[in-house]
């Protein structure tokens, strides 16, 4: 028997006080009548007592709290800054830098694409693109107009010729 | 040049119009004011306590340099916190680069009572008539501890600022600039990975087992 992810969150947000007054007055009711829902909520108060204790025990702790002159110390370190013009000059150089950084490296991509672009990697031109000499296109042209006319001449006799009778070649 | 006298009573706002106008003693009314508190928080990142110090002294150091840019849309603590947790965060990812490890509890990781705590103890042991529940509850508190000190950094964070920092869900969507939904969700699933590592590594300590 377990309680759901949804009660269970329910629960944390009561223990976190982060319920409203209607939330919080409704989930007490249900806490009055179901014992396994607070029994629940009993687990997950053990639980936080964890951190309560790991917290006060910091909280007591001389180790957790700022060393004497600390104070001074910061305030020192803070008078050898330079002023606030400054800083603030200081702190744009490594911006501008990476700035321009990063523009030169999308600069490199653009004219990396652009050249691959042009040699068309991308439309596949040079998949499609024939090269050959002025004669021997010249001649491929004519093999070409001859395949044609032969397939124009074979559909003819085709047609002239009667039905179940194939031409002969 | 500075205006020396410290005012403890001056609101942070008008410590901020002071300071940003060159008042040095401004300054030092703030750190006085916030400096245990950013101790106590990035004790939780790093247990050496020069580590602690030089790192409280960059976040004052950077808040004095950013307080310019401080936008009072949120509290002045707020945005100090974020600016804190972004210190100690970075300070973790360079400690992780130099593999160096975190200072954890020696009389944890030995065992110690938490091991020898029988199989049937549970957290009902935790009751205050238990003569036992102090030194449970110590240990409860130095395996949890532990436990936090190893969860990933961002459910570390979280539950740092939930359970040990006692800020409410506004104030840590604030701190982490994310919105209370997320906050939630998160804060929910780093205490699921820490019920799920107290349960695997220090069953002894699990109180009852009804949520799942």
């Amino acid at each position: 028997m377990h309680v759901s992810q949804n009660d269970e969150r329910l629960l944390y947000r009561f223990l976190d006080g982060e319920l409203t007054a209607d939330e919080a007055v409704a989930c007490r009711a249900r806490l009055e009548c179901e014992p396994l829902l607070r029994q629940c909520l009993e687990e997950l108060r053990d639980r936080a007592s964890g951190f309560a204790t790991a917290r006060a025990e910091a909280n007591a702790a001389p180790a957790g709290l700022a060393p004497a002159g600390f104070t001074t110390g910061v305030l020192a370190a803070v008078r050898r800054l330079p002023d606030r013009e400054a800083l603030r000059a200081a702190e744009l150089t490594p911006h501008l830098v990476v700035l321009c950084r990063r523009l030169l490296i999308a600069a490199a991509i653009v004219i990396g694409l652009g050249l691959l672009w042009q040699t068309g990697l991308f439309t596949g031109r040079g998949a499609d693109t024939l090269q050959a000499r002025p004669g021997e296109m010249e001649q491929e042209m004519q093999r070409l107009d001859e395949i044609i006319k032969s397939g124009i001449l074979e559909s003819g006799r085709l047609e002239a010729a009667p039905r179940g009778e194939r031409p002969k070649k | 040049m500075f205006a020396l006298k410290k005012n403890p009573e001056a609101s942070d706002p008008e410590l901020i119009a002071a300071i940003l106008a060159g008042s040095e003693a401004a300054f030092a009314t703030l750190v006085d004011r916030y400096k245990d508190r950013v101790f106590r928080l990035l004790s939780r990142y790093c247990r050496d306590a020069i580590e602690c110090e030089d790192l409280a002294q960059d976040v004052f150091l950077k808040v004095f340099r950013k307080l310019d840019t401080f936008q009072h849309e949120s509290q002045f603590f707020t945005w100090l916190y974020r600016i804190t947790v972004n210190a100690a965060t970075d300070y973790l990812s360079r400690a992780s680069r130099r593999r160096l490890r975190l200072v954890e509890d020696d009389a944890v990781l030995d065992g110690g009572v938490v091991g020898s705590a029988g199989p049937g103890q549970s957290g009902r042991d935790l009751d205050a008539n238990n003569p036992a529940a102090p030194l449970l509850r110590a240990e409860l508190a130095a395996v949890t501890r532990q436990i936090v000190d190893k969860l990933p950094e961002k459910y570390r964070t979280i539950l740092i600022l939930r359970e040990f920092e006692d800020l409410s869900y506004n104030e840590i969507s604030a701190v982490l600039r994310c919105n209370l939904g997320t906050v939630e969700s998160r804060l929910f699933r780093a205490r699921q990975r820490f019920k799920e590592a107290l349960e695997r590594d220090h069953p002894a300590l699990v109180p009852g087992r009804g949520v799942r």
